[in-house]
């Protein structure tokens, strides 16, 4: 088992026992030796000890007989020969004692020789003294003396020297063992060291190899850490270890992961932000643009109305017209981009679309380029303005063209992507619904990364005399239909760029608005017209007034409110800018509708449909009118909205289903 | 050869031609062993007894256990030992005869710089030689003995170490009157001594106690006065501490006599009596007629030998320290000689 996947508790545990282990074993060991040793020492200091004890009380022993009997041949007296037979009779067996002892630890065969000697003289002893006191006691003191003087005292003299001899011999051995003992004691210090050096390696080399088991992987995490703070995600962590130091790898290898998601969803959010900024730019510019150009128009129709037979002024006039449909043209990818046009919403087969789209798009790239498509087999519903999804069409198609200068292929794909937040997580734009994908991919040479975050913005461009509008006109189209744009390079090279769009259920189709037009049509009815940019509603009045109703004019929602509550029994239809000062077309709407329920309404707007509520910019038939708006289109438009008035029930319809989708959007 | 023996031996040798009290020209020897209690009374005794009658008695003090043992191996005519009939296990006493020889004490025995005279209790004397009590500067031992200076010194047991007749009177004497001593140790001859050094034979013991400088031990009164030993004052039952003297011992021996017709002599009543006391006796077979084989006349002079130890032999023991047996004990002893046969028939003649 590798150490690095024993958890650093453990392993810190386990090295300290084993440190422990030997120190203890050590320790045991060292107590164990110098105890034996000790013990050696001491069993033979004590023998030692006690055999020159022993023999010190022979001599003594000896010593009292020598006296006993000298005392025992000086007296005639009975009780004191008693006496003094009993003291040979002790220091007899005290002799006798003594030297059994000696001899029950003595193992030297010298010692045992001098013991032997001392017996056989002891018994001696014990028997002349018997015999010489035996003699005193019959009265035969001459012959007791004679005796101790030629038997008895040289006996004793020979003990003497024995104890004396036993007792050097005794000493010479205690001082042999000594040196024993000394060199041995030698031994033993040498292999103490030799144990303790050997200690002292093992717990270094435990120790070293511990320590760095902790330390390698927690400066490895501190300069992932360091790295980390200086913003590098780019980084990939090996996790190869179990511990804890594998968990904090662990750890920091999510929270990289994490960083990197984080970033990337930031990069993306900021991207849309930036987009939207430039949306809101791009809008506002359009509605003045559009107040502009609607009141040119305006006038330029009024101009050639008002002289029909001038010829000039009607030429003039018709150029003017034409130069501000043309600017008008201008603006509108702006709007498109800022989302702002006005939608013309039907549910349709995404795939009925893709087969019209199919001849043209198979003229427009070319030979060269192979076109397939991989649909899926079921019809997907999505709800969208069928001439805005061509241009998306378009300008994706053209962008993959455009990448393939030499030839490849593209790639058309449709899908159906069940909500799931996982897959859509790493999109920011994502809502909680099911999408359509509708995927378009090249075999070109991709997107540089460097300039990915680009490519949605408008008038950012890589071709050579591109106006940098077509990306961010997709975009704005997308945005609009409530979906969203994936653009990727796809990892076998080219691009693949995604669409998704909120999926409909089958079938719920709704009739395109129809958008017939008539040739201008007249009224004599009632309007009020609210309108803040003076020249505007200067021009549309001059032309309401020339269609032949009788206009009432109001600056702004506030004033219109008042008017219409003055005068409402006349008027017959509002016409109402959407953005005002003070109160804006919707509001005054509605103060209105509490006046008079039944009221007709058209709106206009310069800056799209953007803000309005989902059923007017979807352009229900009553509502909205886009600016700059030619005479015959307004008229077209007024008369479209006051003939439907006898049905002022479906006006009513139309209320609840918006107060309906207020609550669900509430 | 042994310890005992080396120590025991007496060999009395017979100088027959040098003996001017020979009378019998038969050569006659009789062979005892056993107790060291009364050894040097016996000594001195059978030597007496050798001048007058010629007849010659080997004895070897080899401990009370050892020459009951040897008597029953049927090696000694008889055995001597210290111990009451009714302590001796393993032997029927209708088998043997006992006869009482004389009353001896244990005395304690110690050596102490400055030979001071100390007193010991019961319980302290326990105490030591249980071990519980180990330095000689204890309080226990401080509290009997107020005015003597106690040295700090270790205090170093001897004891028997063979099966001995003093270990039992000691020991029975200690049993009476110490529960923790009954307990621990009881009363034998033979004892798991806890602490110190054992030793064979009084001789042996009153040797070491001499050669040890703090050691305590005990020996038969004789051994102890010999070897100018210094010895304890014992408290008797009633509390007076008394050191062995002939009168003391005989107050003792008195005491028992009158109290109980026991044969045990510690502990007895007498208020000046010395409390470790005991008989000391010879041992023989009953019936004498067996083995086959012994000769009648050895088995006469064995009860002859009884019948003078018992009376004129008894003159001997005041001298040393021993307190010849009371007249009761000598009229039993009579009865009990009485009770060796040959073949049925008592041994014992009618004296005039």
């Amino acid at each position: 088992m590798k150490l690095r996947n024993i958890p650093i508790g453990m392993r810190l545990g386990l090295g300290l026992g084993l440190i422990g282990i030997i120190l203890i074993l050590l320790i045991l060991l060292s107590a164990w030796v110098i105890n034996r040793d000790h013990e050696t020492m001491d069993s033979f200091v004590q023998k030692n000890h006690r055999q020159i004890w022993c023999a010190s009380v022979v001599s003594d022993s000896i010593h009292s007989v020598r006296e006993v009997l000298t005392t025992y041949l000086q007296v005639r007296d009975g009780g004191r020969w008693t006496l003094l037979g009993v003291q040979f009779l002790t220091a007899r067996a005290t002799a006798g004692n003594a030297l059994e002892e000696i001899e029950r630890i003595e193992t030297s065969d010298r010692g045992r020789e001098i013991l032997s000697r001392l017996r056989r003289e002891l018994a001696l002893l014990d028997r002349g003294g018997e015999r010489v006191m035996k003699m005193q006691r019959m009265g035969m003191n001459r012959d007791a003396q004679t005796e101790f003087v030629l038997r008895i005292h040289p006996l004793l003299i020979s003990l003497h020297q024995h104890c004396r001899e036993l007792i050097t011999h005794q000493e010479q051995q205690t001082l042999l063992e000594r040196r024993a003992v000394a060199d041995r004691h030698a031994d033993i210090r040498a292999s103490f060291i030799l144990f303790a050096v050997v200690a002292v390696v093992i717990a270094v080399w435990t120790g070293v190899h511990m320590t760095r088991s902790i330390t390698v992987p927690i400066r490895n995490g501190v300069s992932i850490a360091d790295r980390l703070a200086e913003g590098d995600l780019s980084m990939e962590i090996r996790v190869d270890r179990r511990d804890e130091a594998g968990k904090l790898l662990e750890a920091m290898k999510n929270m990289v992961a994490r960083l990197r998601e984080a970033r990337d969803l930031e990069q993306q959010l900021r991207q849309s932000q930036k987009l939207e900024t430039l949306g809101r730019l791009a809008g506002g510019i359009a509605h003045d643009f559009n107040n502009v150009l609607g009141a040119i128009l305006g006038d330029a129709e009024l101009m050639r109305v008002s002289r029909p037979l001038d010829a000039t002024v009607t030429r003039h006039s018709r150029s003017i017209e034409n130069a501000v449909r043309r600017a008008s043209g201008f603006v509108k990818p702006l709007l498109a981009f800022s989302r702002q046009q006005t939608l013309n919403l039907e549910t349709v087969d995404i795939h009925s679309v893709l087969a019209e789209f199919h001849q043209m798009a198979q003229r427009m790239i070319g030979t060269n380029i192979e076109l397939s498509m991989c649909l899926h087999p079921s019809p997907l519903w999505i709800r969208i303005d069928v001439s805005q999804f061509n241009q998306v069409l378009l300008n994706l198609l053209v962008n993959a063209r455009d990448a393939m200068p030499e030839g490849g292929a593209i790639n058309v794909e449709t899908f159906p992507l069940t909500m799931d937040g996982s897959i859509l997580a790493p999109f920011p734009d994502a809502e909680a619904v099911d999408y359509i994908v509708l995927s378009i991919s090249d075999t070109g040479a991709g997107i540089p990364v460097e300039i990915r975050e680009k490519i949605f913005e408008p008038f950012f461009t890589t071709k050579k005399g591109g106006t940098g509008l077509g990306l961010s006109i997709v975009y704005g189209i997308v945005k609009q239909h409530r979906g969203f744009l994936d653009a990727r390079s796809n990892p076998g090279g080219g691009t693949i760029f995604r669409v998704f769009l909120p999926a409909m259920p089958a079938g719920a189709g709704t009739a395109p608005a129809s958008g017939q037009r008539a040739a201008a049509e007249t009224g004599s009815e009632s309007i009020l017209l609210v309108e803040d940019n003076e020249d505007v509603r200067r021009t549309t009045e001059e032309i309401l007034v020339l269609l032949g109703y009788s206009v009432t004019v109001a600056a702004d929602g506030v004033e219109g409110v008042e008017v219409f509550r003055r005068e409402q029994e006349r008027i017959d239809l509002v016409l109402m800018d959407v953005m005002m000062p003070r109160m804006g077309g919707l509001e005054a709407y509605a103060r209105m509708k509490e006046i008079r329920p039944g009221l007709s309404v058209l709106f206009m707007t310069g800056c799209g449909a953007g803000d309005l509520p989902p059923d007017i910019r979807e352009g229900g038939p009553p509502a909205l009118i886009q600016k700059p708006f030619c005479m015959d289109e307004l008229a077209a438009r007024l008369r479209n909205v006051l003939d439907r008035q006898p049905e002022g029930e479906r006006a009513g319809l139309f209320e609840d289903r918006r107060q309906q989708e207020v609550q669900a959007g509430g | 050869m042994n310890r005992r023996s080396v120590c025991g031996i007496l060999l009395l040798l017979a100088f027959a031609l040098l003996s001017p009290g020979s009378v019998s020209g038969a050569s006659v020897t009789l062979k005892g062993a056993g107790a060291t209690f009364p050894l040097p009374f016996y000594l001195k005794i059978f030597e007496q007894y050798q001048l007058q009658t010629g007849v010659e008695i080997l004895y070897q003090g080899t401990g009370s256990g050892k020459g009951v043992r040897k008597l029953l191996a049927r090696d000694v005519d008889f055995a001597g030992t210290d111990i009451a009939s009714s302590g001796e296990e393993g032997i029927s006493g209708e088998k043997f005869v006992r006869i009482p020889t004389c009353i001896g004490a244990v005395a304690v025995v110690y050596n102490l710089p400055g030979n001071p005279q100390l007193r010991f209790t019961a319980q302290v004397l326990s105490g030591i030689f249980l071990g519980r009590i180990t330095a000689w500067n204890d309080p226990g031992i401080a509290a009997l003995n107020p005015n003597v200076p106690l040295p700090n010194l270790p205090i170093q047991v001897i004891h028997r170490s063979d099966e001995s007749g003093t270990t039992y009177i000691l020991s029975e004497y200690l049993s009476k009157v110490d529960t923790a001593w009954r307990a621990a140790m009881g009363t034998g001859k033979i004892l798991r001594w806890p602490v110190g050094r054992g030793t064979g034979g009084n001789a042996g013991v009153a040797g070491l106690v001499r050669e040890v400088s703090g050691s305590i031990g005990y020996v038969e009164l004789i051994y102890a006065m010999a070897n100018s030993m210094t010895i304890g004052h014992l408290a008797n039952r009633s509390g007076r501490f008394v050191a062995p003297t002939m009168a003391s011992i005989s107050l003792a021996a008195e005491a028992a006599k009158s109290s109980n017709g026991s044969r045990s002599l510690t502990d007895t009543p007498s208020r000046e009596g010395y409390p470790v006391v005991g008989y000391t006796w010879l041992m023989v077979f009953r019936d004498q007629s067996h083995p086959a084989g012994k000769k009648r006349k050895d088995a006469e002079e064995l009860v002859n030998l009884l019948y003078w130890v018992t009376h004129e032999g008894q003159k001997y023991a005041e001298e040393l320290q021993y307190v010849p047996l009371p007249g009761a004990a000598v009229i039993q002893a009579e009865a009990d000689l009485r009770k060796i046969t040959w073949k049925g028939i008592p041994l014992l003649k009618r004296r005039r």
